[in-house]
C-alpha cells in the first residue's frame, strides 16, 4: 500500500488529524461567480488527498535558490464508481537557480518505478516568466536495453523572436507565434501574480513537456475560498483553460503559492519548499 | 510468402473513443485538431467509416484478426478471443516482419507479448498514459535500424478518460461548478438532446443541458491531447529515415454518444458510437488531400490493407475485409453496397447495416429501425413502420443475411443468423 493510502485509511490517520486541526475541507467563499453548486470544484480531483494535506513551511522567494517539491497525484474508484483514494503517483522536484536576469528551473520527474523527466528551463524574470530556452529528457525505462534505447527521447528548444525552435531527437521544428510562451515551472513563481495574467485577451503559449507546445491559453480567476479546519488558510483558484487543456485550476494561498495544480486524472499538490 | 526487405513499414496508431465529427478539418468548430487536420491533407480520409463492433475489446479484437465478432467471440468487454484465430502480430512476425506494440491492447484472452515485441508505455489513462507511449514510437521510429520491416502499433487511450467524467456525482471528479464561468465557451448539447428530460448515465445522476455540455467542452479538450501524441508520431516518422516507405493508417476503434439521443459513451448504433475516423497516409502512394464519403469501409478493412501493403496473404476467414489500397490509390474497384456493424450492448445482439443513404439497425427477432442518414443524419425518425420505405428495409433484410451466409458464427456465442 503506498504511503499515501495508508495515511488516508489508517484510523490513526483520521485520529491524528483530529487531533491537530488538520483535516482539510474547501469551502467556497461568500462571493460566487455565476457558479451552479457550491463548494470549490477546483479541489474535485484531489478532494481525498486534500483531507490530510498538510501546507508546507516557508515562503516562495524567486530571488533565492529554492527547492520545490510536489506530489503527483492520481485517483482511484471503487465498485461503485466513487473516488476511493487518491494516490500519490510520483513526485517533482523544482529547483530554482536565479541568474542575472534570467531564473533557471533544473526539473526532475518520477512516475511510478519507470517513467521519469529531467529538464532544464530558464525564464525571463518579466512578470510571466517567459520560457527562453530548455532541454529535457524523457524516459520510460526498461530491463531490455535495446528496448530501453528506443523509448528516450530528447528534446532541446529556445524562442528567438516570433520563432519557436524545438529539436526533437535531432529533428528541428520551427513555429510562428507572438504570443507568450510559458513553462508551468516558470509559473509556478508567476503564481502570486496571477490575478495580473487573467486578462481575457492575455492569451499565452505553454510548453507542456513531453507533449509539446499548448496554444492559445488562458487565465482567468475562478471561486475564493479557504482550505482546513482550524486553520484555514484563504485561497484563490484560477482557471486555466484552452487548446488540449481539460479545466485546470492552480490554487493560490494568500502567500501567493500554488498549493495544488488540479487537473483531472494527474494533480500536482506543493508538498515541500526548501 | 514471407516480406521483402523492402516491403514498407506500418505504423497503425489507434485512439480510443473518438467520434467521426471530433476533428477540425471537417468543420467542427468546438474542437482544434491541428496534427489529425495534417494527416487529412497528407493522406485519404474515409467519411463513412464504421467501427466493426462499437466497445473497445470488440472492436479492437476485429482489428487484429480481421473476423467480425459474432466470428471471433470478442462480443463484449472481456468475452475471451476463440483461441485459434491468427492475430496480425502473429501472422507477420511468422512472415518477416518485426511486429512491436505500445499502449492499450485490451483483447481478452490473447496476450499481447506473445504477439508483438511489447515497448513500454501505456496506463488505464489518457492523461497520464499516452505521453509515454507517443515518446515510445517516436523514440522507436527515430532508432530503428534493422533491415526487417517494422509494425508498429500505438494504441492510444484517450479521449476514452470521458467515461470517468460519467462517474458523477458519485465521483465528482468533473468540475461542475464551471458551467457557468465557461458558460459561453461550452460547445451545444447535440441536437438529439432531449433538454426536457436531460440524460441519465448507468452510473446515476442527472444530466441537464448545461452539465452535457461540459462534458462535450471536457471531451473535445481530452480529443486535442491525443490529437497532440498522434502529431508526435506523425511527425517523428516524418523526420525518420521511414518516411517514405512506411504506411501511416490512424482510426479509433469507437465513437462518443456524448449526450446525443441522451445517451453517453458507447455500444449504440448510431452513428456518434459506431462511427469513426480513419485516414491513410502513405506518401507517393495514397491519394492526399482526399476526402472519401463515398464508400462504406469498416474496421475489418484496416488488417486487409495492411496486409495487401505488406504482401502478405490474408489470415484465415477474412471473408467480410476488404483492401482499401485500390481506393487509397484512386483507382477503379468494385465496392460493396453495405457495411455492417455487430453490437451486443444496448439490448443487443443487433447488427447495424449500413447503405448509402440509409441505415438499418435488425436484432434477433426481426424487428429492426430504419433511419434516412441522408435526410436525418441525426437518427431521430424511425422509418422502419412507414410503408414507403419498405423497400430499404428489405434490401437491408438481404444485405444482412448475405453478410450472415459470409461469416463463420463463433459455435459457443448467442448470436443470430439470418432475419
Amino acid at each position: 500500500m503506498k504511503r499515501r493510502d495508508f495515511m488516508a485509511h489508517s484510523i490513526g490517520a483520521s485520529l491524528l488529524a483530529f487531533l491537530t486541526g488538520q483535516e482539510v475541507m474547501a469551502r467556497a467563499s461568500g462571493r460566487p461567480r455565476e457558479q451552479t453548486s457550491g463548494g470549490l470544484s477546483a479541489l474535485n480531483p484531489v478532494s481525498k488527498y486534500a483531507r490530510s494535506y498538510v501546507r508546507p513551511k516557508g515562503v516562495l522567494d524567486a530571488s533565492r535558490r529554492q527547492s520545490l517539491t510536489f506530489d503527483v497525484i492520481g485517483w482511484r474508484t471503487g465498485k461503485g464508481r466513487q473516488i476511493v483514494s487518491t494516490p500519490v503517483l510520483g513526485e517533482i522536484i523544482v529547483k530554482r537557480n536565479p541568474l542575472d536576469g534570467a531564473v533557471e528551473y533544473e526539473v526532475t520527474q518520477r512516475l511510478a518505478k519507470t517513467e521519469t523527466m529531467t529538464g532544464s528551463f530558464r525564464c525571463l524574470t518579466d512578470r510571466r516568466h517567459s520560457l527562453e530556452r530548455w532541454q529535457f529528457e524523457y524516459a520510460l525505462n526498461s530491463k531490455r536495453r535495446n528496448i530501453a534505447s528506443m523509448s528516450r527521447t530528447r528534446q532541446s528548444g529556445r524562442r528567438e523572436g516570433d520563432k519557436i525552435i524545438t529539436v526533437t531527437d535531432g529533428a528541428e521544428t520551427v513555429s510562428t507565434s507572438s504570443a507568450p510562451l510559458l513553462c508551468r515551472w516558470g509559473l509556478l513563481d508567476a503564481a502570486c501574480r496571477m490575478a495580473e495574467l487573467c486578462g481575457p485577451d492575455d492569451r499565452f503559449t505553454v510548453l507542456h513537456e513531453p507533449a509539446g507546445l499548448r496554444r492559445d491559453q488562458r487565465f482567468r480567476e475562478d471561486r475564493r475560498g479557504a482550505l482546513g479546519h482550524g486553520q484555514e488558510t484563504s485561497v484563490r483558484t484560477f482557471l486555466q483553460t484552452g487548446p488540449a487543456t481539460v479545466p485546470t485550476h492552480w490554487i493560490v494561498d494568500s502567500q501567493g503559492r500554488p498549493l495544488f495544480v488540479s487537473v483531472f486524472l494527474m494533480s500536482l499538490a506543493l508538498k515541500a519548499i526548501s | 510468402m514471407p516480406a521483402r526487405s523492402s516491403a514498407p513499414n506500418i505504423v497503425f496508431v489507434h485512439v480510443d473513443q473518438m467520434r467521426h465529427d471530433a476533428v477540425s478539418a471537417l468543420d467542427n468548430p468546438h474542437v482544434s485538431t491541428p496534427n489529425i487536420d495534417r494527416l487529412i491533407a497528407d493522406g485519404t480520409s474515409f467519411l463513412r467509416s464504421y467501427s466493426a463492433n462499437p466497445v473497445c475489446c470488440p472492436a479492437r479484437a476485429s482489428w487484429y484478426t480481421g473476423r467480425a465478432s459474432s466470428e471471433h467471440g470478442v462480443i463484449q468487454n472481456q468475452r475471451p478471443l476463440l483461441e485459434s484465430v491468427p492475430d496480425l502480430g502473429q501472422w507477420m512476425s511468422t512472415r518477416g516482419y518485426a511486429c512491436f506494440y505500445t499502449g492499450k491492447w485490451h483483447i481478452p484472452n490473447r496476450r499481447v507479448d506473445q504477439s508483438f515485441t511489447l515497448l513500454p508505455g501505456g496506463s488505464g489513462h489518457g492523461e497520464r498514459g499516452d505521453t509515454g507511449v507517443a515518446s515510445v514510437a517516436a523514440g522507436f521510429l527515430h532508432n530503428y535500424d534493422r533491415r526487417k520491416p517494422f509494425f508498429l502499433n500505438v494504441g492510444f487511450l484517450n479521449p476514452h478518460d470521458c467515461c470517468f467524467l460519467t462517474f458523477a456525482p458519485k465521483n465528482p471528479s468533473i468540475k461542475f461548478g464551471l458551467c457557468g464561468l465557461l458558460r459561453d465557451e461550452l460547445p451545444p448539447a447535440p441536437g438529439s438532446f432531449n433538454t426536457e428530460t436531460g440524460a441519465a448515465s448507468r452510473e446515476g445522476g442527472k444530466w441537464d443541458t448545461e452539465k452535457v455540455r461540459l462534458y462535450n467542452y471536457y471531451y473535445y479538450r481530452m480529443v486535442e491531447m491525443v490529437d497532440a501524441e498522434v502529431g508526435r508520431v506523425y511527425d517523428a516518422l516524418r523526420h525518420s529515415r521511414h518516411a517514405q516507405n512506411t504506411l501511416f493508417v490512424f482510426t479509433s476503434d469507437h465513437g462518443e454518444m456524448g449526450g446525443h439521443h441522451n445517451l453517453f459513451k458507447k455500444g449504440q448504433l448510431y452513428d456518434a458510437s459506431v462511427r469513426v475516423p480513419l485516414v491513410c497516409v502513405f506518401g507517393g502512394r495514397a491519394e492526399a488531400g482526399r476526402r472519401d464519403s463515398e464508400h462504406l469501409v469498416s474496421g475489418l478493412d484496416i488488417p486487409a490493407t495492411i496486409l495487401d501493403y505488406a504482401g502478405l496473404e490474408p489470415m484465415p476467414q477474412m471473408t467480410v475485409a476488404q483492401s482499401l489500397r485500390f481506393l487509397l490509390e484512386a483507382k477503379p474497384t468494385k465496392w460493396r453496397d453495405y457495411v455492417v456493424a455487430e453490437s451486443n450492448s444496448a439490448g443487443g445482439p443487433h447488427r447495424a447495416v449500413c447503405m448509402k443513404d440509409f441505415k438499418a439497425v435488425l436484432n434477433r427477432r426481426g424487428s429492426a429501425s430504419l433511419y434516412n442518414l441522408k435526410d436525418d443524419p441525426l437518427e431521430m425518425r424511425d422509418l422502419a413502420r412507414d410503408p414507403k420505405y419498405a423497400e430499404q428495409l428489405g434490401r437491408a433484410r438481404v444485405f444482412h443475411n448475405e453478410y450472415v451466409d459470409r461469416i463463420t458464427l463463433h459455435p459457443k456465442l448467442t448470436s443470430f443468423g439470418k432475419v
